[in-house]
């Protein structure tokens, strides 16, 4: 049994940046995480973290420009909570040491993002994520936090209300272990795996999210999912937005600018926020302009192979290797792919749950600042400024009265559910129904949706729910047993996509990233409101909760 | 890759026909010795070793385990020894390697099972550069380190390493010498010897930190490291200048 006063389940930027703040604070702070610290997808992300650190841009315009991209639904104090702490949060990362590339002052560099009114994109060449997860771990070392690694988190610990830690199995030895702790903080991150064509590493399951869930925490606005415009068709790989923030052009089969031309953004083009490009891109394709494979071209070739190399080394290397395509003398091919989510556990802005001693942050998370739709460059931001918030009410107020017996007794019930999985004969293997429901999601819950095509998702995966009943484990040795690992991780993404798939069916409107053929246009009067997934005896049970509403007045939204 | 290609997609690429694996296994509780098995797959153009190995995972023996997250050659976690050398799963194309495709944990790393190895005396390597930024003094309060473009691009070599373990793993004296830093951290650390923002008392410290019998003399400049990094860093020749920098300051010492 381990015990700390506060425990960070995922160790990405988000879980990394919590445990700091919650050691500052002086907590007992432990990171368990199902990878190590630097394999986390935070690694990927590629473009930037906005902040308004120039002395012509105000974090106002941010905090406007955040709440037009998020459609409306953002909740606007902690829009401006994070739009304000921005500056100073990016400052911190720099003096930590984090290598942002420099202009010829010496101060960071910024560039164009789409759906920013201003150049505030901090970035790291096309490395931000990884710059940022290698900075926020060696801060970690320094402070001889500890991390378990290789853990896989299975269930919170409830008992009379309140969390009491976490049961993982740890994956190198099989062993089933308790966590008590006063207070939890889920930073898992998303839910890519729910699809077949994403951005995402495999990791991304959505196991806080489940787990919250399981433990009576709704999950908050999951029908908003982000499909990135510009990734790689034959395998998802992420083309980052800094192409187009460069001055990256996308172009029809036609030969058309088409953002511009077929009057998608008629004033800022290729910087649209995502949801319209992407809309956009498969509008083309649809009606006979596009590639191949569904793609547009994405053309940097005006740029000369220095500047690519420069700003988008990662780019060259990731077009070069995974789609054999050369930038600097050709286009790439992009097309659409799932990328982030805009909901996750429902949290305040300390990123504490309803759930007395659970937190949430992150891409887990949803507090919400991103809405019906992320800005580029907002999700990194995020995870600094809410991961030390959250870390440090985390450790101001964790909870003193955990029980230890509470967690054995949670211990010995995952332990007979891990060993019971492992002794079944029969029934189908995990991969099996775990890409039938990536598919129908991909196929039905992607960026343009029907109610048609909803109910079929909604009735695969609650089917796929009933086949895990009876899933089957092959492997059934004790030592990094994967197999195991990924039949516990199915049962997360099956309520991830449940979630997503009825939130997406019951907002009978279009909003950011959400679109639906029956009802294209957006209802501020029913649909001015946050979806919330709860845990019922006979499923799902859907609620509604108002949207923090400050200064900004929704309006119709263009670019 | 192959957990998230959509059928579709596969159609579109060209195939190259079955090829043929020879994946090295090892289950600890089941397994006197390792043993190698033979599997064949359908592989197209773009199909990677990472894309094999999930492939008999997911449709013909779900006990194969290899470590691999992102499936884009940033999070390390696939570093293997694939038809002798160190390369990542991910990024390493079926067809460029020739067949069979032999597929190993990578060599001077504890095997834990099958392609799994134990990566904690790595991270202890790592960690023993005291791999964190130790600036000159303390900034106030929203104030940034200013650092020069050049600077910059002078720790751009070595910044992009993700700790994958390869050139740890091709590395003889890293072999041999288990308190030998080895060069991804020898890199870490010059990651962080050059940056301007540390200052110079930082620097004569890091210096001193790595000059012991296990540090930077320790390295034979075979540039095994260097030929097999994925991200195409060169340990070696950041070895190297340390090296010939901490004897400039030991000659000077003496001429003074």
């Amino acid at each position: 049994m381990h015990s700390h006063e506060v425990i960070v389940v995922g160790a990405g930027g988000a879980g990394l940046r919590a445990a700091i703040a919650a050691h500052e604070e002086g907590a007992d702070v432990a990171l368990v995480t199902k990878l190590h610290p630097v394999r986390s997808h935070t690694g990927a992300a590629e473009g930037g973290i906005n902040a308004a650190l120039k002395d012509e841009d105000d974090w106002e315009d941010h905090a406007y420009d955040t709440v037009k991209g998020s459609d409306y639904i953002g909740d606007q104090d902690a829009i401006e909570a994070m739009t304000e702490d921005a500056p100073s949060e990016v400052v911190r990362l720099e003096n930590m040491g984090m290598a942002f590339s420099r202009d010829e002052d010496g101060r960071m560099a910024q560039r164009a993002f789409g759906g920013l009114s201003f150049p505030r994109t901090t970035y790291a060449s096309d490395k931000t994520g990884h710059m940022l997860l290698h900075t926020l771990y060696e801060q970690v070392m320094k402070r001889g936090i500890t991390v378990y690694d290789e853990y896989y988190v299975t269930r919170a610990v409830k008992e009379d209300g309140e969390c009491h830690g976490v049961v993982a199995v740890d994956i190198q030895t099989g062993r089933v272990e308790g966590f008590q702790a006063g207070a939890t903080i889920f930073a898992t991150g998303g839910v890519g795996e729910v699809f077949s064509h994403t951005t995402n590493a495999v990791s991304c399951t959505g196991d806080g999210m489940s787990i919250a869930y399981r433990a009576g925490v709704p999950m908050e606005d999951m029908e908003f999912v982000q499909f990135h415009p510009t990734t790689l068709p034959s395998t998802g790989i992420l083309i980052t937005e800094g192409c187009r923030g460069e001055g990256g052009i996308l172009y029809n089969s036609e030969g058309e600018r088409f953002m511009f031309e077929r009057g998608y953004a008629p004033n800022d083009g290729e910087l649209a926020s995502r949801d319209v490009v992407s809309r956009a891109e498969l509008t083309e394709v649809e009606e006979g302009r596009g590639f191949e494979d569904g793609c547009v071209h994405l053309d940097l070739t005006h740029f000369g192979e220095e500047k690519i190399e420069e700003r988008l080394a990662q780019i060259l290397e990731l077009a070069r290797d995974f789609e054999d395509v050369d930038p600097v003398t050709e286009p790439i091919p992009v097309k659409p792919g799932q990328h982030y989510i805009m909901g996750g556990i429902a949290c305040d802005s300390h990123g504490a749950t309803e759930l007395p001693g659970m937190y949430a942050v992150g891409e887990a998370a949803c507090v919400s600042v991103h809405g019906a739709n992320r800005l580029g460059g907002n999700a990194l931001l995020e995870l600094v400024v809410f991961g030390k918030r959250s870390g440090r009410h985390a450790a101001e107020n964790h909870l003193t009265n955990t029980s230890k017996s509470a967690v054995e007794d949670v211990v010995a019930e995952e332990q007979s559910r891990v060993e019971e999985l492992k002794d079944r004969s029969g029934g189908e293997h995990q991969s099996e129904i775990r890409a039938d429901v990536q598919e129908a999601m991909t196929e039905h819950v992607n960026v343009f949706r029907s109610e048609e095509g909803l109910e079929e998702a909604l009735e695969i995966v609650r089917d796929a729910r009933e086949r895990y009943e009876s899933v089957n484990v092959h492997d059934t040795s004790d030592t990094f047993n994967t197999d195991l690992v990924q039949a516990l991780e199915l049962r997360s993404i099956i309520d991830c996509a449940e979630a997503i798939t009825l939130g997406a069916l019951e907002r009978d409107e279009s909003r950011g990233a959400h679109w639906r053929y029956e009802h294209q246009e957006r209802d501020d009067e029913n649909w001015l409101k946050h979806t919330l997934v709860y845990p019922g005896d006979d499923g799902p049970r859907v609620e509604y909760e108002d949207v923090e509403i400050k200064k900004y007045e929704p309006k119709v939204r263009s670019y | 890759m192959a957990t998230t290609q959509t059928e579709s997609e596969a159609d579109a690429a060209t195939e190259v026909g079955s090829v043929e694996l020879e994946v090295f296994r090892y289950v600890p509780e089941e397994d006197d010795e390792p043993r190698f098995e033979s599997y064949t797959v359908d592989a197209e153009e773009g199909t990677t070793v990472l894309d094999a190995l999930i492939e008999i995972r997911d449709t013909e023996d779900a006990s194969l385990t290899v470590r691999h997250s992102c499936r884009m050659a940033r999070c390390g976690s696939d570093a293997l020894y694939i038809n002798g050398k160190q390369r990542l799963a991910c990024n390493t194309l079926v067809k460029e390697v020739g067949e069979p495709v032999k597929v190993e944990p990578l060599p001077r790393f504890d095997v834990i099972r099958d392609l799994v190895v134990d990566m904690e005396g790595f991270y202890d390597r790592m960690e023993a550069v005291e791999p964190w930024f130790q600036p000159s003094h303390e900034p106030e309060t929203g104030e940034e380190f200013l650092q020069s473009p050049e600077n910059r691009k002078n720790i751009d070599t070595v910044l992009d390493c993700i700790w994958c373990g390869a050139c740890t793993s091709s590395c003889s004296p890293a072999g041999t010498d288990d308190r030998f830093k080895g060069p991804a951290a020898l890199a870490k650390a010059y990651r962080f010897y050059k940056d301007e923002r540390e200052g110079e008392e930082a620097r004569k410290n890091r210096l001193r930190l790595l000059e012991d019998a296990h540090g930077i003399y320790r390295c034979h400049t075979q540039f095994n490291c260097t030929e097999v990094c994925p991200k195409g860093i060169s340990p070696t020749e950041a070895i190297m200048e340390m090296s010939r920098d901490a004897t400039k300051q030991k000659l000077a010492f003496w001429r003074r």
